[in-house]
């Protein structure tokens, strides 16, 4: 094929259509009989359900629809902070989902489930018919919990960060910018929410650059919660290099039962309110808010009037319809916590579960993992192993550890470089 | 009267296993579910990939990869770290999950696998 040729069936066809014509792919992916996956979503969610389909299954059609053009890991993003790495390593673009794994992506809003006709509604794009969906939207912040505070407040003054991308660099901006001595306030939320360790990963990221450009600074965590994963590890790092427990400490966190529960901010004053009525100033105002299943779930129902969306563990099939699927942090998946090493596995029992009900095969028994790590630091790793089975349509806890070792150096450094090379292998895993 | 109350405790703790190991973050051991409907070997190995890479195939990270590995020598591995015979930082609480079944439903299936980097397959011709 002459390159004349090959860039007009660019033009006809995009770079899937292209590469499958070229490369031999199935005739089957473009025929009217092929089934049609449809996912909503293209973060780790619903990339890792495109992907490990498209392994299973040359056949199928796969349309991705996600609004934005590109994707950025938050597992990594405080590391933004003290620039310990850059927004830009952590973007990718949808080009080889499309190219390699030949799946079409839709740069639109999804709005709506028509579940009878089984179409998707979009902004711009119309409506896409789908004979298997899966919704992948991630959570949504409950600003509303915290009188006074808003989405525009969010996106302005007071980012809360807890997406990764602009709000990221605001807030490493306000804190590289804050006069000396400085006061950071974090309000960590209740539980369940996004990343368990990751409040008390940034106050370490933030501590770390202020130890280097503004020692006199302080980082307040206001926490609604009186515990926290990993807490051993961070108390034990934070006593150790922050002066944690003295008067000089870089950092104070304050639990719920001793008034760390944060209820409002005053915007105008740069001022928290507390649940006992405490006022605090703050030079930096860091609020990450309560969770719920994100917009798109609410507004198709698929929540059920509930937080989160209720599904079959044995492959996040909804519980209100069973051609569609939800996966991630949307979802009502306690005793699992709300990561993305999940997400990813929800998706893969997901592409599983629909390969063989297409073939006509019964559903395969699940087996879902949380292997997770966490930093305090460059050279300070922690690791978290969680294994959960289905029995009787209920998630099981068969065991859950996290590292615990305090006084030992080379173990934190050999856990650093390992959550440094889980970050850039588990990338690669949904996107390469 | 001590006797009875172990009696007590131990059967309550047998009734309420599940409950309390949540609760406790201890290990539910895998037999416990051996009569359970089987996992594949394909649904366990895609839980290692976050780390070894899409189907065991990352060559260029710290973590090895498992692609083509000789059914025993993974077998071998995997029953060392679940007896922590082989102390590992994070291994050994990986594998104590598995059942001996699954450690080898396991190995059959990334022994299968092709020993190549996943970033030169070819997705859409297939091969795995």
């Amino acid at each position: 094929m002459n390159n004349l040729t090959r860039r007009e069936l660019m033009k006809r066809f995009g770079a899937a259509g292209l590469s499958l014509g070229l490369f031999g792919a199935s005739k089957e992916a473009w025929s009217k009989s092929a089934p049609h996956i449809v996912i909503v979503g293209g973060g780790i969610g619903g990339v890792s359900a495109a992907k490990y389909l498209r392994i299973l299954d040359k056949n199928v059609k796969i349309t991705i629809i996600e609004p934005n053009k590109e994707y950025i890991f938050c597992p990594g993003s405080n590391e933004v902070l003290n620039d310990f790495t850059s927004i830009e390593e952590l973007t990718v673009n949808y080009e080889n989902i499309k190219s390699r794994y030949a799946v079409n992506v839709i740069e639109d809003l999804a709005t709506d489930i028509d579940y009878s006709a089984k179409k998707v509604k979009t902004k711009n794009s119309g409506t896409i018919a789908y004979d298997k969906l899966i919704v992948a939207p991630g959570p949504d912040y409950k600003f509303s919990d915290i009188e006074g505070y808003s989405k525009d407040l969010a996106e302005g003054d007071f980012p809360h960060a807890w997406k990764a991308g602009p709000q990221t660099l605001k807030l490493r901006e306000q804190i590289h910018s804050m006069p000396q001595g400085g006061v950071v306030a974090i309000s960590s939320p209740p539980m369940p929410y996004r990343c368990p360790p990751a409040p008390y990963e940034r106050a370490s990221f933030i501590s770390e650059w202020l130890t280097r450009h503004n020692p006199t600074a302080k980082i307040l965590i206001l926490d609604s919660k009186n515990s926290f994963t990993f807490r051993k590890h961070y108390l034990d790092y934070w006593t150790k290099a922050r002066g944690y427990g003295t008067k000089d400490a870089m950092i104070e966190w304050i639990p719920m039962e001793k008034g760390g529960k944060v209820t409002q901010l005053d915007a105008a004053n740069n001022t928290l309110v507390t649940a006992d009525g405490e006022r605090i100033k703050a030079d930096v105002i860091n609020i990450i808010p309560a969770h719920t299943a994100g917009k798109f779930a609410h507004a198709t129902g698929l929540t059920q009037g509930n937080e989160w969306v209720p599904i079959d563990p044995m492959d996040y099939r909804s519980t209100l319809d069973k051609d569609v699927f939800v996966v991630g942090d949307a979802t009502e998946s306690s005793p699992m916590v709300k990561t993305g090493y999940l997400a990813s596995n929800h998706a893969k029992a997901v592409a599983q579960s629909i390969v063989n009900e297409l073939a006509g095969k019964p559903p395969v028994q699940p087996l879902y993992t949380n292997n997770c790590v966490a930093l305090t630091g460059e050279d300070y790793g922690m690791t978290i192993t969680d294994t959960f089975r289905v029995k009787d349509g209920k998630i099981i806890k068969q065991y859950g550890h996290q590292s615990t070792e305090l006084d030992n150096d080379a173990l934190h450094h050999i856990r650093a470089s390992l959550a440094m090379n889980w970050q850039r292998a588990f990338r690669r895993d949904i996107f390469e | 009267m001590k006797k009875s109350l172990m009696i007590g405790l131990i059967t309550a703790s047998a009734f309420f296993g599940v409950t309390s190991a949540q609760a406790s973050g201890a290990l539910i051991p895998p037999e416990e579910f051996a009569s359970d409907p089987q996992i594949p070997g394909k649904m366990l190995g895609d839980n290692c990939s976050a780390c070894h890479g899409t189907l065991g195939r990352f060559y260029d990270e710290s973590m090895p990869p498992l692609a083509g590995i000789p059914r025993d020598v993974f077998i071998k591995l995997m029953q060392d770290f679940k007896n922590e015979v082989r102390p590992s930082i994070v291994m050994n609480h990986v594998a104590k999950v598995f059942t001996d079944a699954e450690i080898e439903r396991m190995a059959d299936y990334f022994a299968a696998q092709t020993d190549r980097p996943w970033k030169e397959e070819d997705v859409l011709k297939g091969g795995q």
